[in-house]
């Protein structure tokens, strides 16, 4: 993604139009984020007032109390001296001091008054400023419900506009097209640049838009913006709806302590965001602004869901995505903001699916896009699996249900066989990766002949959630060190950082120290393999441990070293499972092959040459990839980039490999 | 990686777990932060104070629906559970 997002000469405009339009716009994450600290400051402020104010109350019962108890001791007294009970003083030794107590009474009571005095008109003066404090900040949180309400309707009218820029209706100025910019954020010179791209999109704008997927979002956006055009009387309901329902959530929302003093500290004023009073006004004006904001939340929700697993926010990369002002939708018992208009009630769908009305507060944009339809389909399916629909975590619920139902099947296919615990618990990666995705990594898998099953028979599902690229990186990494072995039987080692890992079995095999160890029926790693601190620890000294070179830094020196047309073709290679497409191309396959075993003693996993081990599956994929671009090399240059190509091999290896072949 | 900050990792365990996370639960931990947040707070309130550790080992499991979060961790002896946990943290697994 990177690679292709820097290909645009305007490509930090090209950014920020999308960031932009979608849910985490940095307008909006800004917006967000000073709301929640309003309301968590403001909640700070609520629990010292009450805390102060209990005080006064405890301070002033005090007084009360003293002063009641001095009146009555006065009276005595004034009543007695201390002489009026001298035979009985004497007689029994009684310690009656009237006069002195008397004196002590008169003395300090008065003093002591005023300190409890003092002190209760100062906690009340800081409750006053307090209280002030919290009105302020009441008025804040509207005033950003406010601007959040503007910023979205800027975000509405910049989607038109790309909208119809990338359908070649744009009928505006370039004025007009830089004010719509200006107030969704750009500066002056910015606008002036994205303007361009927006009034003359061929160049850079649509092939932006096509090879980030954007379009198809796009139009569906636009669809469910237009869905609405004639409901201008209906904005104004919801918008008087959305607001109580936002204020109720607050408590909620504070409750989730995702909030910092930091935050509270540093509020961000609305100058920042460029939105200016004037332009606000015209906004407001426009005739022909056509959604209610709830539903373009909710056409949005939908673009910016789909696109943000396509894309990263190219602005603000840490974009807080937990949308406190869309949460709103989600909450069981209140949900009347954002799918009020869409007839969702979604305590239905969650008895449906045997859910807790409680966990839904904690998910935002949950079965926003959701049909019954389809839902039904999904409850059918997942018990025709075997499977109980109440294991399938919410979270599910927000990603392509028919990918997840794809990716149990590919894995009960295979074999393996899942429970409602293993769903329940552990199946993020189900409806996070592709279904393509998760089948290339089973298939590798399968050649590194390795299963999903850890050593407790629990199922490694961490294991798809790797990239392909980095699947196969990590498991040559590991047949390249010789423990491949190990790693059978402790799969998730594979889901580690394994460059660290291979680093300290190196170390370990250096220094002749012991770093696998027997558990009942198998081989597992020592702890201090895991972790270095473990080892230095253990060694009682520090370890600079960075001797495994990155594959990429392989392929760059062999490109120097070694044949680089044969480089250039593995480089341009992204088939991960490549197969002999000829009879001509299996018969040089077998020549080749014979030649490296003349060489090479060939293990079940890997070539070894001398004391270098090398990835059996890599060698033979470099192979076949050489030869289906039916290019001629001479045999010894193949071998040599494909031993080495994808490898981890020091400057020195590489070099040995080569002089072993042209020898 | 916000929410690799805002649970309490420092600079270096948050290296650490960005190399052993794959990215897409790792972008997903970030979307679902309040659920992941909501979750670390069931074992802070329930004294299981090697959160840290459960979370770098069992990470997807923070994804889970808070209610069902909750009963894995309630539905044993308390100070047995978090013995057990303390002593080795692969026993999450089996709950």
């Amino acid at each position: 993604m990177e690679s292709t997002k820097k290909k645009y000469s305007s490509q930090t405009v090209l950014d920020k139009i999308e960031n932009l339009m979608g849910e985490d716009s940095f307008v909006l994450a800004i917006l967000k984020d000073q709301k929640i600290s309003a309301i968590d400051l403001k909640e700070k402020n609520e629990e010292k007032i009450k805390n102060k104010n209990t005080k006064i109350s405890e301070l002033k019962e005090l007084v009360n109390k003293l002063h009641d108890e001095a009146d009555k001791i006065n009276n005595i007294f004034k009543m007695y001296k201390t002489a009026d009970f001298k035979t009985l003083v004497d007689v029994l030794g009684l310690n009656i001091h009237f006069d002195e107590d008397a004196k002590i009474v008169e003395e300090k009571l008065p003093k002591i008054v005023q300190e409890k005095e003092d002190k209760i008109a100062d906690l009340t003066s800081e409750v006053a400023t307090l209280e002030s404090d919290v009105d302020t900040l009441v008025k804040r949180v509207s005033q950003i419900d406010k601007e959040y309400d503007d910023a979205k309707g800027y975000q509405t009218e910049l989607i038109k506009l790309v909208k119809d820029s990338v359908d070649g209706k744009l009928n505006k100025t370039r004025d007009e097209v830089v004010k719509v910019l200006k107030n969704a954020s750009f500066e002056e010179e910015e606008a002036l640049d994205a303007a361009k791209l927006i009034l003359f999109p061929e160049d850079e704008l649509i092939p932006f838009f096509n090879e980030n997927n954007l379009l198809t979002e796009l139009q569906k956006s636009i669809d469910n913006i237009t869905i609405d055009l004639s409901a201008d009387t209906k904005t104004e309901e919801v918008k008087d709806t959305a607001a109580p329902s936002f204020a109720s959530k607050e408590e909620d929302i504070v409750n989730t302590s995702i909030f910092s003093e930091e935050d509270a500290n540093a509020p961000i004023e609305l100058s920042e965001l460029n939105l200016d009073s004037n332009s606000k006004e015209e906004f407001a004006k426009e005739p022909d602004t056509p959604i209610s904001i709830n539903e373009l939340k909710e056409s949005f929700l939908n673009f910016s869901d789909n696109n943000s697993e396509k894309t990263e926010p190219a602005i603000v990369e840490e974009a807080d995505t937990t949308s406190i002002f869309t949460d709103d939708s989600t909450d069981a018992n209140n949900f009347e903001f954002a799918d009020k208009d869409k007839d969702i009630d979604i305590n239905k769908i969650l008895d449906k699916l045997g859910k807790n009305h409680d966990d839904a507060q904690y998910i935002s944009n949950l079965f926003v896009d959701i049909k019954d339809e389809e839902l039904n389909n999904f409850i059918k399916e997942i018990e025709n699996l075997g499977l109980s629909i109440s294991s399938v975590p919410l979270v599910a619920y927000k990603h392509d249900l028919n990918n997840y139902l794809n990716n149990i099947k590919t894995l009960k296919d295979n074999g393996y066989k899942l429970t409602d615990m293993d769903i329940e618990k552990f199946s993020a990666v189900l409806y996070l990766v592709n279904n393509e995705d998760l089948i290339a990594n089973l298939v590798i898998l399968k050649k590194y002949k390795i299963n999903l099953l850890k050593s407790n028979g629990k199922i490694c599902f961490k294991l798809l959630g790797l990239e392909t690229a980095k699947l196969i990186d990590n498991l040559n990494l590991l047949v390249e060190t010789g423990d491949i072995e190990v790693v059978r039987t402790n799969v998730e080692v594979i889901t580690k950082n394994v460059k660290d890992i291979c680093e300290r079995i190196l170390f370990c095999k250096t220094n002749s120290i012991p770093y696998v160890e027997e558990n009942g029926r198998h081989f597992m790693f020592r702890s201090f393999i895991y972790d270095q601190k473990v080892l230095e620890d253990l060694l009682e000294t520090p370890l600079d441990l960075n001797n495994i070179r990155a594959a990429k830094d392989v392929n760059a020196t062999l490109r120097e070293i070694a044949n680089d047309k044969i480089v250039d073709i593995l480089d341009k290679a992204t088939d991960y499972n490549p197969s002999l497409e000829n009879e001509k191309q299996e018969k040089e396959f077998n020549r080749i092959i014979k030649r490296l075993e003349d060489k090479a003693v060939v293990e079940d996993e890997y070539y070894s040459l001398g004391n270098l081990l090398f990835s059996k599956n890599n060698t033979l994929r470099n192979i076949i990839n050489i030869l289906n671009t039916d290019n001629k090399f001479e045999i010894k240059d193949i071998l040599i980039v494909s031993l080495l190509y994808n490898s981890h091999k020091d400057i020195d290896s590489c070099q040995s490999v080569i002089n072993t072949f042209n020898n | 990686m916000k929410i690799l900050e805002k649970i309490g990792f420092n600079p270096n365990e948050i290296d650490e777990l960005k190399e052993n996370i794959p990215s897409l639960i790792m972008q997903e931990l970030d979307k679902e932060e309040r659920l992941v947040l909501n979750n670390i707070d069931i074992l802070k309130e329930l004294d299981i104070n090697n959160y840290p550790l459960i979370f770098k080992n069992y990470y997807e499991m923070f994804l889970m629906d808070s209610s069902v979060f909750k009963e894995v961790f309630e539905k044993y002896d308390h100070d047995d559970l978090i013995d057990k946990i303390n002593k080795n943290v692969t026993i999450i697994e089996h709950l």
